[in-house]
């Protein structure tokens, strides 16, 4: 999942790249509103961390004006001010949930995962397809009950697709939403992802959660029991 | 540039309209002493011809003769300004006045027996003359050669000479008049203005921190301006001091934390873990102190010129917003509004009212929170806000510290669930509302806001 930090305040952008690098986000960073509207616009963004207090461009204006171009990621407001006016201000301008700063990185963590099961329409922290379970919050997965051993980038991979279900994803989107600089476009690595899970998820080669769609992409077929 | 002053605005506009209207009386009263002098003139002019004319008899030859003497001495001074003659209508002259001596007066058309006329006429000199003119016939005579036309002229010299003295003295009074009606003007202008620029002095005098209020009376025009400038002031006198003890208490309480973190830090075999906990704890506690200290720092307050709003808009805003942050939980949130009573509070202080208590409620329900605008006529008519939701409730313990007035909060009161209320409570108190905290018949919390309108 790819996430663009908008922080103005150096040391704490520095903290949320490193912990949201550190728990398996592709993390786009800005220091300032201008800056941010512009990634926002031109990169696959999934979801948004943004300060309101931002030199410039306000976080709320930046917000407004992304979601004038259609933008409709979520975005998750970080606010020093406490007061409710600001709060309401920011999600009326297009936020999805705030944080008060100072928070806790569980807590935006967390607030992140939810903003991004809301956006692909998954209420719980869990998504089940048959005998797999993946779990947003503790980022496991489960084949009929048991603990897969998955790569952070095998995860990535699935999370992403499970997250997307019923819809062709190319190779050149999972690149975008998994790396987050213009990494090795490569899709021979995405391939070998691709391989690895299906071993991992369907050894006896029964389900066929991930379906190849040659020369499109990848589709994951949720099976409803 | 800054803007002419009152003072100086008046005295232009007065100025312009007393010269125009002082003009035309001048040019009217000027025009109309011309006319009834010339009027004047005229009428003695015709007595002159009438006397003039019953001097005169005709002999038998047809001659006229002046049998009485003109009683009019100046017919008999050369150069008088009073002329007379007499011109047969075949160009005979059989008379003129000795007073014409020397004068040539361009001879006149024949008139017919009659006929008679004014008219401005210029004597050779250029003097400006007015001549009456009258034609007669002596007897049954009506034949037009028999008949004679007798002149009166008189010099208009002495007439103009009359109007122009009369446009001098006209003149210097319209003026005299200007000045003085300006004069008065300056004085009135000078009295009625003279509670503005007491005004203006007195609030010179609170910047310079002479007085801490607009002391004097001032008339009903201006009184309404400078009531609600001191309670401007008050206002701010009121949010300083708010302000100020804030302040105090937030330096205050974050000494504990402080010193707490510098003992852990001094204490020689600390652990990492130890410490980090410590830590942990000690800014949690600030975090809390500085959220409560800054929000309640940050109500306004009722001022004297708070514009009235729609509490049921602000509603609207809140519940859309949570709505959007609790949209995982799939929270029914009914807004029922029985009042379109707009409300005099500050939109920032009503906003965090309204999203404190319906965030706890969101926060605590099961699905279902009821929000409720009405009025209420119980002691006054106040505004009644009602939110319900159907989590857990709120313990009589935690409820009857909340309501109790004025209560002060320690520390450890000020953290998670009572955090809402409690700045929910001072702005209730802030405007002299009342909070009640009961059971909701949804099974939850109900929380009951009073608002004075």
């Amino acid at each position: 999942m790819r996430v663009l930090i908008v922080e103005d305040e150096e040391e704490l952008r520095l903290q949320l790249h490193q912990r949201l690098v550190d728990v398996g986000y592709a993390v786009d960073v800005a220091e300032n509103g201008e800056e941010g509207k512009y990634i926002g616009k031109e990169y696959p963004i999934d979801v948004a961390v943004v300060d309101i207090g931002l030199p410039n461009m306000s976080g709320i204006e930046m917000i407004r004006k992304l979601r004038e171009l259609d933008k409709d990621f979520p975005v998750l407001i970080l606010t020093a001010r406490g007061r409710w006016q600001d709060k309401v201000e920011g999600l009326e301008a297009g936020a999805d949930d705030y944080l008060v700063k100072p928070f806790h990185m569980e807590e935006l963590e967390a607030r992140l995962k939810a903003l991004l099961r809301r956006a692909a329409g998954v209420s719980q922290p869990t998504i089940t397809s048959g005998p797999i379970t993946l779990n947003t919050t503790s980022q496991e997965v489960t084949l009929d009950g048991t603990l897969l051993d998955l790569t952070a980038y095998e995860f990535k991979v699935l999370e992403y697709l499970m997250l997307n279900a019923g819809q062709v994803i190319s190779k050149t989107v999972l690149t975008e939403h998994i790396y987050a600089q213009d990494y090795d476009r490569d899709s021979n690595v995405i391939e070998v992802f691709i391989g690895r899970l299906r071993r991992k998820l369907d050894p006896e080669n029964e389900i066929k959660p991930i379906e190849t769609l040659r020369g499109r992409g990848y589709r994951f077929n949720m099976i409803n029991e | 540039m800054t803007p002419p002053s009152i003072n100086t605005r008046m005295l232009i506009a007065a100025g312009l309209i007393l010269a125009g209207f002082l003009s035309i009386t001048g040019i009217t009263l000027e025009r109309t002493y011309r006319v009834s002098a010339e009027d004047a003139l005229k009428e003695r002019m015709m007595i002159h011809l009438s006397v003039l004319i019953a001097s005169l008899d005709q002999d038998e030859q047809g001659n006229i003769h002046m049998v009485y003497a003109l009683p009019e001495p100046r017919f008999f001074t050369p150069g008088s300004g009073l002329y007379a003659k007499i011109i047969k209508n075949n160009g005979e002259i059989p008379w003129s006045s000795p007073s014409m001596l020397g004068m040539e007066i361009s001879s006149h058309e024949s008139f017919s027996r009659g006929d008679q006329n004014f008219e401005h006429i210029f004597s050779a000199s250029g003097e400006p003359l007015l001549s009456l003119s009258i034609g007669l016939t002596w007897g049954e005579h009506d034949a037009k050669n028999e008949g004679y036309t007798f002149v009166v002229i008189e010099d208009l010299g002495r007439i103009n000479q009359q109007v122009k003295h009369f446009r001098h003295n006209l003149w210097i009074s319209l003026g005299g008049v200007t000045v003085v009606l300006l004069l008065m003007l300056t004085l009135i202008l000078r009295w009625g203005l003279t509670p503005l620029r007491k005004a203006a002095k007195e609030i010179g005098e609170i910047e310079a921190g002479m007085h801490r209020e607009i002391e004097g009376e001032y008339p009903k025009e201006l009184s309404g301006l400078t009531d609600n400038i001191n309670a401007l002031i008050r206002t701010n006198s009121e949010h300083e001091s708010r302000y100020t003890a804030s302040l105090g208490d937030l330096a205050h309480s974050l000494k504990t934390p402080l010193a707490v973190l510098r003992g852990a830090v001094e204490t020689p075999d600390t652990s990492i873990e130890a410490l980090r906990k410590t830590t942990e704890e000690q800014i949690q506690r600030m975090d809390q102190i500085i959220q409560y200290q800054l929000q309640r720092a940050a109500t306004s307050g009722r001022t004297a010129l708070t514009a009235p709003i729609n509490p049921e808009r602000i509603a609207n805003k809140v519940i859309a917003a949570l709505d959007k942050v609790y949209a995982d939980k799939k929270v029914q949130g009914n807004l029922t509004v029985n009042t379109t009573h707009e409300l005099h509070i500050e939109e920032g202080d009503l906003m965090e009212l309204l999203g404190n208590l319906v965030d706890n409620a969101y926060k605590w329900c099961q699905g279902h929170v009821d929000i409720t605008l009405s009025l209420e006529h119980h002691h006054g008519t106040r505004l009644l806000i009602e939110v319900a939701d159907d989590g857990p409730g709120i313990s009589q313990e935690l409820s009857d510290k909340v309501v109790q007035r004025g209560w002060r909060r320690s520390e450890a009161e000020i953290t998670g669930h009572g955090l809402g209320l409690s700045l929910v409570s001072d702005i209730v108190n802030l405007y002299e509302g009342e909070l009640k905290v009961k059971q909701s018949p949804l099974g939850g919390a109900l929380i009951q806001i009073y608002l004075p309108l």
